[in-house]
């Protein structure tokens, strides 16, 4: 079920949030933002994994 | 309604659980909020995909039977598909706060629809030149 992803993304939305509080507290804020980008960029690998399993679906449903 | 996969009361439950998970996520990581609307759209549209079948090959029987030549359907199925499609990316840009994108988006869907549409539109016009005399 695809409703996984939504609580997937949450999850790591807040631990994203915790570590980058964590090293921004510790003075690393430029190894924060890296984590903060390699999350965003994980959650778009997934993301748009599904975006391209929809768009191949409407291509053989409509024939496109 | 049974032999769908969803009924629209979990559709609707499950998009005000979404709801509250992006209202969760603007507070945390205001970047990963769009992520959580875009993958619940696709994930609606996904459990569409049987409903749409399932009317898509009724429309297909009765042009069949009456005799309508596939001409005539695949390009109305094909507009029916780019529309789908391309809301949906006008809605994310939207939801992204990019107005303009979103426009430009539902420029490209009419244009190509109405690419697809001009051999119906020029059929119905011989269809009147014969028939005026």
């Amino acid at each position: 079920m695809q409703i996984d992803l939504i609580f997937k993304i949450a999850a790591i939305g807040i631990l994203l949030a915790v570590i980058n509080q964590v090293l921004t507290k510790a003075d690393k804020s430029e190894i924060a933002t890296l984590v903060t980008l390699s999350g965003v960029v994980i959650v778009l690998l997934m993301v748009v994994d599904l975006i391209s399993q929809l768009f191949s679906t409407v291509k053989a449903l409509f024939g496109l | 309604m049974s032999k769908y996969p969803l009924g629209i009361g979990t559709v609707a439950a499950l998009a005000i659980v979404a709801c509250i998970v992006i209202l969760l996520l603007k507070e945390a990581k205001p970047e990963l909020a769009p992520m959580v609307s875009v993958a619940f759209g696709v994930a609606v549209l996904l459990w569409l995909v049987t409903p749409i079948k399932d009317v898509i090959t009724t429309l297909i029987s009765i042009a069949n039977k009456t005799g309508i030549s596939n001409e005539l359907i695949d390009p109305m199925l094909k507009v029916a598909g780019i529309a789908l499609v391309a809301e949906f990316a006008a809605s994310v840009c939207n939801d992204c706060g990019q107005g303009s994108l979103a426009s430009r988006v539902e420029t490209a869907g009419k244009v190509v629809i109405l690419s697809i549409s001009i051999p119906i539109i020029m059929g119905l016009l011989d269809t009147v030149l014969s028939v005026v005399p």
